[in-house]
């Protein structure tokens, strides 16, 4: 009955699957397939692997259809231009149509919806606060974006991995998404805890606070400065005992150029910059301060 | 006692100590003047703070030994002498072991040079003491001069002197100073790689000179020759790198946290919060760009020895043309 798949993981992750959640992850799989048939990933992998990836991861760990489903044609619209937002919506029903529409970039609304948003990272915010599948597929995507980050030129390595520690490592950590056991509902009910617990008045103040957990002083305004000149920026830290720790990384170590470091005998200050992309494991506390725009 | 030749003058010592301090940044010469000497003395011959350690004096006669013949007549220049102790040993060698030479111990400090005549009167060895600044004009016309009937002429830089003065500006001036086939001797600080936590430990290691009050009197001795009120600020550290050179730079610095005025021969500088002046420089270096760098400068490798364990390096250089 299964034997349509290529692929054996995706289908293994599911213990028991409906007939209607077998062909809506079999029509996905086809649709994605041929609308990325002859595309290849920056590391010249076809790529159709990609979508296969983070629904993979996402099958695994939560054993979703629809969110499983969203995954494989999660960049259908984005990348490919036969394909439109009204027939992802259309052809696999408002739930995989919403949580495609969530991260298909460089959109300020949602199909068939008024609400117009300032950005993509508010939007996504928002859309998490409807389904918190739209973060779950989100944080899957960038994962596997970030295992082949080197293909990318080293300013877009720098931007994705900023990106990623102000905004997705703080939500991963709130949703819990890394905890053994963790399915959607946990995740549902991590998310709304946090967002109780932050009272938070509107999306602003919501990215304001993921914002504040990696990074000193950092609000919206100070994001999108820092998003648009990433390779400008020259990065601080002042608990030295953070940095000696950091050091220790060989990731860090070898992303991270230093271009001073200061001392009266009390006080401790690095200055450095990132010449490849970099993201710090969030267990470390990282605090990272912006010291200066590079001119 | 042997003389001291001087081509400096206390007025012209005054005119650039105020020039150095209306730009925020003393030449390396002034921690070396007056009871900076002392100071100095105090703290690396009886420090309180572990201090870096270099070759061993039995280790400079090997390697300066090792490039001149017996028959030769030579001329050792040691630029930045100091109280010529780190190459006593060497010399009092040199002697016992036949080789035919003269020693030029040059240094920017009157009261260092001093120093260095008590300490080297007993090897009655043939020497000179020279007080000069060794980017000057004079001091290249001086020297060569003096040295102009030698068969051939060595010039030392020993206990990491040339890591504390101005890259650019000293290699520019060892490239007049010496002549086709004349020998430059490097004793410096290495980097054993041009790893992070390499470079942090040893900024770790120089930052303890800011809790070690014997350091931080000497470092700060030149601000309070001049009357500066040393708690009007905080002696600090910066490292940064220098890449063409492949070195690291630490930079000790006083940080002013009050407004302080002083007047110096009829001159008057003010000093405000946040402003910073410049102490010494002292870098590290990793061995194969500063090799590089001298090879832009037309001096060859002809030998080295480096310790990793004490990040320590000899580097004998020569001009080629």
């Amino acid at each position: 009955m299964l034997g349509w798949w290529p692929d054996k993981k995706i289908i293994n992750s599911f213990k028991q699957l409906t007939a209607a959640d077998e062909e809506l992850l079999k029509k996905a799989w086809n649709l994605a397939r041929h609308l990325h048939a002859g595309q290849k990933r920056k590391s010249g992998q076809p790529y159709f692997t990609h979508p296969v990836a983070v629904a993979e991861i996402l099958a695994e760990k939560f054993a979703d259809p629809v969110l499983t489903a969203a995954a494989l044609l999660h960049d259908t619209v984005e990348d490919c231009p036969d394909c439109l937002m009204g027939d992802i919506y259309r052809d696999f029903g408002t739930q995989v149509g919403f949580l495609v529409d969530s991260v298909t970039k460089d959109r300020s609304n949602f199909y068939c919806q008024g609400q117009e948003f300032d950005d993509d990272i508010e939007r996504l915010l928002w859309a998490g606060g409807q389904d918190v599948r739209c973060l779950l597929l989100k944080i899957a995507d960038r994962q596997h974006n970030l295992n082949t980050i080197s293909h990318l030129p080293n300013n877009k390595q720098i931007r994705m991995a900023f990106e990623t520690q102000a905004i997705l490592l703080p939500t991963k950590e709130i949703l819990g998404y890394d905890r053994s056991g963790v399915t959607v509902a946990k995740a549902i009910a991590n998310w709304q805890a946090f967002l109780r617990r932050g009272h938070f008045k509107n999306l602003v103040q919501l990215k304001d606070d993921l914002y504040k957990k990696q990074f000193i002083d950092l609000d919206c305004e100070m994001y999108d400065l820092v998003y648009s000149h990433t390779n400008a920026i020259i990065w601080q830290m002042t608990d030295k005992k953070l940095f000696e720790k950091m050091l220790a990384d060989q990731l860090f170590n070898k992303t991270a150029e230093i271009l001073s470091i200061t001392s009266d005998g009390r006080n401790f200050r690095a200055e450095f910059q990132f010449s490849q992309g970099y993201t710090a494991n969030p267990d470390l506390g990282v605090q990272l301060g912006i010291s200066k725009f590079r001119v | 006692m042997t003389p001291i030749n001087s081509l400096v003058s206390d007025l012209e010592l005054d005119k650039e100590m105020i020039d150095c301090l209306k730009n925020r940044s003393l030449e390396q010469k002034f921690l070396y003047l007056d009871d900076g000497a002392n100071f100095y003395y105090q703290a690396y011959n009886k420090p309180t703070t572990p201090l870096p350690v270099d070759f061993s004096t039995e280790d400079y006669y090997d390697l300066v030994a090792g490039q001149f013949k017996k028959k030769q007549r030579f001329a050792l220049v040691s630029l930045g002498c100091g109280d010529a102790s780190s190459e006593k040993v060497m010399l009092k060698r040199l002697k016992k072991e036949g080789y035919n030479f003269t020693y030029f111990g040059v240094d920017s400090s009157r009261q260092m040079l001093d120093l260095a005549v008590n300490n080297l009167a007993e090897l009655k060895i043939d020497n000179q003491f020279l007080c000069a600044d060794l980017v000057s004009e004079d001091f290249r016309d001086e020297i060569e001069q003096l040295t102009d009937d030698f068969d051939c002429r060595g010039f030392l830089f020993l206990g990491g002197t040339i890591s504390n003065v101005n890259q650019t500006n000293i290699i520019d001036s060892l490239y007049s100073i010496l002549k086709k086939n004349d020998l430059l001797f490097l004793d410096i600080r290495i980097r054993n790689s041009l790893d992070n936590s390499e470079d942090l430990q040893l900024f770790n290691f120089y930052a303890k000179y800011l809790s070690d009050k014997k350091m931080a009197q000497w470092l700060i001795s030149p601000l309070r020759n001049v009357g500066i009120d040393p708690s009007c600020g905080k002696l600090s550290l910066e490292m940064v790198k220098e890449k063409s050179i492949g070195a690291i730079l630490f930079k000790f610095f006083f940080l002013f946290n009050k407004k302080f005025v002083i007047r110096l021969r009829n001159e008057v500088i003010h000093f405000l919060p946040e402003e910073r002046v410049e102490l010494l420089h002292i870098r590290a270096y990793y061995p194969d760009n500063l090799t590089s760098f001298f090879k832009e400068h037309d001096f060859k490798l002809v030998q080295s020895k480096t310790n990793k364990e004490i990040r320590d390096g000899f580097f004998v250089y020569q001009k080629i043309s």
